[in-house]
């Protein structure tokens, strides 16, 4: 099954990404701080991450990026951002920093699935 | 100006205003000039230094304003009248003409009266002997029957200054005279600044930079954007107090650009903070409407759109309500208020909301007084208090509500104390700037507009009363506020 690590500390958008990714038929993990993602990537390689940028903790979505580009287990491992920040130089930062795609909040569930289906090379698993 | 004061001035200007082509060069400037002092007058490029010395000198007529040369009001229209009065001049630009020698150039100076009549009664040897001793008393040494175009530049520097001394002024105003001068033909030039002052001589010595003056001048001037801000003793004026009088009007120009950048970041937050709750109604919105789901998600959906657009409109109520403060158009009803009252009720209808939350003890002592307050506002902040007291606590815990009574200073203290993560001094200030977020707090699910403790400051404040924090870290917070008891105990409800 393929799995997706969510990344949001906000509960209502981390919740919103589980009940459509659910319904697509991906597994989904859920993690509201960043500590607690890289806890999690620490033992187990999702094949996608949706990640927040400004996470509410010492440990940032940036940090968590770095984390997941630095592990060589995770290096491949595509990366959507999902942030509230909207300008072209948070985009060309996180490309840089090795995300695949950047969505700026508020996305459309569809954009958001699409994106996802892409990254994952069309391969949804029921 | 006192009686000493008129006795030991020699020039007094007051109010002088000149602009070009509605460019503002001098704006009410003011200026004493003391019998054998040398006053600095300090400024950078386009203060109206320059300006100043030029009106003074007769080059050019200011718009407004009066001139005094020893008590006496004088209009100096023309340099010949300058010049009668006493008045000499080294002016910045100035140029000496090029094709005379250096005592033809002295000459232009020195015969004050009707010159084309009375050129062959010049005496050729009285005018280079003043010429010569300018230069002794300068200790430098210039060919005097030299061409002035054949001069370098601090010759001819020299030269300026030589043919304004010759003619014996006693009110000696040098725009720059030091500019392009080695620091021995500098050092030279100060020293007979200072002897000519000891004869007597006011001498006004214009220049740019701050280290110049000290060592020479008695007293100073600073001119800043054509205003005189102010003029003080030479031995006061260490350049820290100089810098921070040039600095004063600069700080508000940068307080200006501080503000635009703030507006500009403002706009960036605000909408950052727009974007989280408008992607939670898109996202439920587009949800529920794109698959067959059970009741049970359905309502769920819908239960997150009806929230999303909660705190869209606290964010844009908290947007007005910052607005209003900043314009100062708040409106508070004050009317009498009983404080533990509306704290009972905050905390009753909180309860109701979330039932399951935190413990909250009220304290007030019995017969607290009624103050006058907004009700409404009152309870935003007490309200807005508790949300951040819930929302940086570690674990469930008790939030304590108490009132106690300055009466010395006249005023009732609300706190709310929370037994959470408590602030590092370095943020305590700053909590209350709007948008302003204790940076790497250790804990998860915290939001809201960043304006909360911005608007309940604004509240308090529009009350007359202050707000403040005292936290120790991992021991929680108590945020107090004070509102004036005033007069309106003694009249108690019966006042409306």
């Amino acid at each position: 099954m393929t799995k997706i690590l969510v990344v949001e500390d906000d509960r209502s958008l981390a919740r919103l990404a589980q009940l459509n990714l659910e319904a697509e038929g991906y597994d989904v993990t859920i993690c509201h701080e960043g500590r607690q993602a890289i806890a999690d990537l620490q033992t187990n390689v999702p094949d996608l991450v949706l990640l927040d940028l400004r996470l509410p903790t010492s440990v940032s979505g940036w940090d968590v990026l770095t984390y997941l580009r630095q592990d060589h287990r995770l290096r491949a491992v595509p990366v959507v951002i999902l942030s509230a920040f909207a300008h072209d130089q948070d985009k060309k930062q996180a490309a840089a920093a090795g995300a695949n795609v950047y969505l700026v909040k508020p996305f459309g569930i569809e954009e958001l699935l699409a994106c996802v289906r892409g990254l994952l090379g069309g391969a949804s698993e029921a | 100006m006192s009686m000493l004061e008129t006795e030991r001035t020699v020039l007094y200007a007051e109010g002088i205003s000149k602009s070009f082509v509605g460019i503002v060069a001098l704006q009410d400037a003011t200026l004493s000039l003391r019998r054998g002092e040398v006053h600095a007058l300090l400024g950078v490029d386009g203060s109206g230094k320059s300006t100043l010395v030029k009106i003074l000198s007769g080059v050019i007529a200011p718009d407004s304003g009066r001139v005094y040369v020893n008590g006496r009001e004088v209009s100096i229209s023309t340099p010949r009248i300058a010049q009668s009065l006493g008045i000499g001049a080294v002016h910045q630009e100035v140029r000496l003409v090029p094709f005379m020698s250096v005592v033809d150039n002295v000459l232009l100076d020195y015969a004050p009266q009707k010159r084309l009549f009375m050129l062959p009664l010049i005496d050729w040897q009285k005018i280079e002997a003043a010429a010569q001793d300018a230069l002794d008393l300068l200790k430098m040494s210039l060919d005097l029957d030299e061409k002035a175009h054949n001069l370098s530049w601090a010759e001819q520097q020299i030269a300026k200054i030589v043919k304004a001394l010759a003619a014996k002024p006693r009110i000696l105003l040098l725009d720059e005279p030091a500019y392009g001068l080695s620091d021995a033909e500098s050092s030279g030039l100060f020293r007979a600044i200072r002897l000519l002052a000891s004869r007597g001589t006011s001498v006004l010595y214009v220049s740019p930079q701050l280290s110049e003056f000290p060592s020479i001048a008695d007293r100073v001037t600073i001119l800043k954007e054509g205003k005189t801000l102010g003029t003080m003793l030479a031995d006061e004026a260490d350049a820290r107090s100089v810098v921070e009088l040039l600095v004063a009007e600069t700080s508000q120009a940068m307080a200006i650009r501080e503000s635009d950048r703030q507006r500009r970041e403002f706009v960036s937050l605000v909408s950052h903070e727009l974007r989280t709750p408008l992607a939670t109604i898109r996202g439920y919105a587009e949800t529920v409407m794109s698959r067959p789901w059970s009741e049970d998600i359905r309502q769920e959906c819908l239960q997150n759109i009806a929230s999303g657009c909660e705190r869209l409109t606290e964010l844009v109520d908290n947007l007005l309500d910052m607005s209003s403060l900043e314009k100062g158009t708040l409106r508070i009803e004050k009317e009498p208020v009983s404080l533990p009252e509306i704290a009972r009720q905050v905390t009753l209808s909180r309860w109701r909301r979330m039932p399951k939350t935190h413990d909250i003890v009220m304290w007030f002592p019995p017969d607290f007084p009624v103050v006058r307050a907004d009700p409404k506002r009152i309870e935003q902040v007490l309200n807005n208090l508790l949300d951040n007291a819930v929302k940086y606590c570690l674990d469930v815990e008790t939030i304590t509500v108490s009132g106690t009574v300055d009466e010395e200073n006249d005023m009732v203290i609300v706190t709310v104390q929370d037994q959470g993560v408590g602030i590092v001094p370095e943020h305590q200030v700053r909590i209350f700037e709007r948008f302003y977020r204790v940076p790497n707090l250790e804990i998860a699910n915290v939001e809201g507009s960043g304006l909360g403790l911005a608007i309940c400051k604004g509240i308090i404040e529009c009350h007359g009363g202050k707000i403040w924090v005292k936290s120790s870290p991992g021991k929680g917070s108590a945020f107090s506020f004070s509102l004036p008891l005033h007069s309106d105990r003694l009249h108690g409800h019966g006042a409306e």
